[in-house]
């Protein structure tokens, strides 16, 4: 296809927004709640914002190819947390999960704390698929394609988690029958 | 859901609602892609993406002997005064190449590339980047590389050897916090001793009002000399500049200097804090039980709602108020769909300006806070001066030189890619023809049989354009260019096009720019591909192949695979 320096080709009818524009949109609408995501999986906030913020420019990066996936937000948590496990790693340091995240000033007065310390117990892929499927809502096959996992393998973690969590959260069963 | 499930479920969701996320700073988070965007210019990046696109027609023919694959790709007509593109792929007997790939330069059978070591990098692991040789771009042995400085960028030059890269600062590069010294080194290929010539970078800016996030740096070497172009990220501290300001207050810089942003303009895409309230709104307003009127809706809600249904054409903001510095709006219309970005000095009220001057910000401080590259060219090589670029050229810029002169395509901040040439190195001017509309991004420029070669992003895919006699000839690429690199023999694309995982992985390459042949990377290697990179020599094509990981992922490892290209003829 030879483009002549005076050819000008026809005007799209209806302008497409440059792709910048687009993830400007992207950024504004995913980066909190990816954040509270991966803060939930790492348990450190400020690590979450420094991995988010580095998976977002990753995103713009390649944003070309990154919003034609199904889930943009799912591949921007995915690779937030492997950089803040390979950040972890280098730091030498072992996962910070405490359940005592950064709170905000009203923190919401329901919070049942020992749900946040049994979710602390799981190992950070389980924890991981907790937060998929719980926190961000999405079904096994979404949190398979995020996560880059097989289904089968997430469907296991999921139902290990769960065990755990009964497990430790028996109490509030018994409470809630009371 | 059981109980407990359900309860997990809300306490999940209440303590991550509980999570205080501090403000974003999205034109820092674009910085940063810029400059890894330049990271993967003319190297590799591992990506798996999902998109679809095209290839050039080719002729595809497979022996088979004796165990070693031979694949013979070749473009189907020719054209007057070209040359074919006919590559014949084998495995090598090799297979640890360099997986992650900084930049990489080329001249006779000698190559140079900045990388992390041969061989697979683990995941999770971030291994040293340094200075790498080869005589055949399939082994490749650690080479000596400058004092003091970390190399970022290569060129190779006849038996010349360059790189630029940063050091630590210095008091000349100004009071300046995160600043690096830059600096281009050189020796002889073989092996000499290393010579730095530090660029002059120094920063006229307040004591603590201008910080350096990053640098990005390119440099290419030919007979008229040595061109180096630094891209450097830098904000300012207005608290710094102005008195009277605070952390929240809204601003925006141009060309002309810093505007201070006052109440919102209502009829531009406007927002109030209520209106953060329209994301959920949103997806009520599509939910099944909203329409089918289920549920009553808060005050909040109803008004959010109301307030859409209202909407004109571009619609509502939806990102929070913002603080600090802000360079654009983008708005959504009332169906959730991207309607408009609108500057920020129109969707807000202007109420006070201040040159650069009156902020005390000139030189290089103002050309790196507006994003322009700085550019510095040497005719020998050892001593360089600052050079400037055509007006409306901003943003990273990829370099490239030919027996004729100097070449740099510079990514526009917001628009489209410009092309500049310059013949001695020192006056540049734009290409006598502009980039095709609808490129909106740049890979990676260099020299191929005289022609020059801009590999471009559009919107839908991908293209690499060649200059010829009568403007840009735009051959197709896969949608995702993973790999571009120019060499002696010509210019190869790593790239993948289809939707999913895996898509369509595929090599081509061109000896001219104007025929090109493409093969099958997954045919070639013999196995699926995960990620590749490539290196373009004197006489062959070398592919690095990763495949996809397998097993536990505590000891899963990829695999690689090296295949090289030899042109026929």
């Amino acid at each position: 296809v030879n483009v002549p320096a005076t050819a000008a080709p026809p005007e799209p009818l209806v302008a497409p927004l440059p792709l910048s524009h687009d993830f400007e949109i992207f950024y504004a609408e995913a980066r909190d709640t990816v954040i509270r995501a991966v803060t939930m999986t790492t348990g450190d906030r400020d690590l979450s914002v420094e991995a988010v913020d580095e998976a977002m420019a990753r995103a713009f990066q390649r944003w070309s190819q990154v919003c034609r996936l199904e889930n943009p937000g799912g591949w921007v948590y995915r690779v937030a947390l492997n950089w803040a496990t390979s950040v972890l790693r280098r730091r030498h340091r072992r996962w910070p999960f405490s359940g005592s995240a950064k709170r905000s000033e009203e923190p919401p007065s329901v919070a049942e704390p020992d749900v946040m310390r049994a979710l602390a117990e799981l190992d950070v892929r389980q924890r991981a698929v907790v937060v998929c499927r719980y926190v961000l809502g999405w079904s096994e096959a979404e949190t398979a394609t995020a996560l880059s996992t097989p289904p089968g393998t997430v469907k296991s973690r999921l139902h290990r988690a769960n065990r755990l969590l009964s497990s430790r959260l028996a109490h509030l069963r018994d409470q809630k029958e009371l | 859901m059981s109980d407990l499930d359900r309860h997990l479920y809300d306490q999940l969701r209440t303590h991550a609602a509980g999570v205080d996320v501090p403000a974003g700073d999205i034109e820092a988070v674009k910085a940063r892609g810029r400059h890894r965007r330049h990271r993967r210019a003319g190297t590799a990046a591992l990506a798996v993406m999902a998109a679809a696109g095209t290839a050039t027609g080719v002729f595809v023919s497979s022996s088979s002997s004796g165990g070693s694959r031979k694949i013979s790709i070749e473009a189907p007509t020719s054209v007057p005064g070209t040359i074919g593109a006919r590559l014949t792929w084998r495995v090598a007997p090799t297979s640890a190449g360099l997986s992650d790939l900084i930049s990489v330069s080329s001249a006779g059978s000698i190559a140079y590339a900045v990388s992390t070591a041969p061989g697979v990098v683990p995941a999770g692991k971030q291994p040293l980047q340094q200075l790498y040789r080869s005589a055949d771009g399939l082994s490749w042995t650690t080479a000596s590389g400058p004092d003091g400085v970390s190399a970022a960028g290569v060129a190779v030059d006849g038996n010349r050897v360059y790189t630029v890269g940063t050091g630590p600062a210095t008091a000349a590069t100004g009071n300046v916090s995160g600043a690096v010294t830059t600096a281009v080194s050189w020796t002889d290929n073989g092996g000499g001793p290393w010579r730095n010539s530090v660029l002059p970078v120094a920063f006229n800016a307040p004591a603590g009002a201008l910080s350096v996030t990053g640098e990005a740096v390119d440099v290419a070497a030919g007979p008229k000399g040595v061109v180096a172009a630094v891209g450097i990220n830098a904000t300012a501290d207005l608290t710094k500049l102005v008195r009277g300001v605070s952390d929240k207050t809204l601003w925006s810089a141009n060309a002309n200097g810093v505007e201070v942003l006052g109440s919102q303009v209502s009829s531009r895409c406007g927002f109030s804090p209520a209106d953060r309230n329209l994301n959920a709104a949103m997806k009520l307003k599509e939910s099944a039980a909203f329409k089918a009127k289920a549920f009553p809706l808060s005050a909040a809600y109803r008004a959010a709602v109301n307030r859409l249904e209202q909407a004109g054409p571009d619609g509502f903001a939806t990102q929070q108020a913002p603080q600090g510095q802000v360079t654009t709006v983008p708005c959504v219309g009332a169906t959730g769909q991207p309607a408009s970005v609108v500057p920020a000095d129109q969707a807000y009220r202007v109420v006070r300006t201040y040159s650069w001057s009156q902020l005390g910000i000139g030189g290089q401080a103002e050309q790196a806070l507006l994003g322009e590259p700085l550019v510095f060219f040497s005719s020998d090589g050892t001593k360089f001066h600052q050079v400037s670029l055509p007006a409306g050229t901003a943003g990273q810029a990829y370099v490239a030189a030919g027996t004729g002169g100097f070449a740099m395509a510079v990514q526009g901040a917001d628009g489209p890619p410009v092309v500049v040439q310059s013949a001695d190195g020192q006056h540049w001017t734009q290409a006598p023809v502009a980039l095709p509309a609808g490129v909106t991004g740049a890979s990676g420029i260099g020299y191929v049989d005289r022609r020059l070669v801009v590999v471009g992003q559009t919107q839908t895919g991908a293209a690499a354009y060649t200059l010829v006699s009568d403007g840009w000839q735009a051959s197709p690429l896969p949608a995702n260019v993973i790999a571009v690199a120019f060499g002696p023999v010509g210019v190869g694309v790593v790239g993948m096009s289809g939707k999913g995982n895996p898509g369509s992985w595929q090599v081509l390459f061109s000896r001219d720019g104007v025929q090109w042949s493409t093969a099958s990377l997954t045919s070639v290697s013999g196995g699926e591909v995960d990620g590749a990179n490539l290196v373009v020599g004197a006489d062959q094509v070398v592919v690095t192949v990763s495949r996809p990981v397998t097993g536990q992922p505590s000891t899963r490892i990829p695999a690689q695979v090296q295949v090289m290209g030899t042109p026929a003829g």
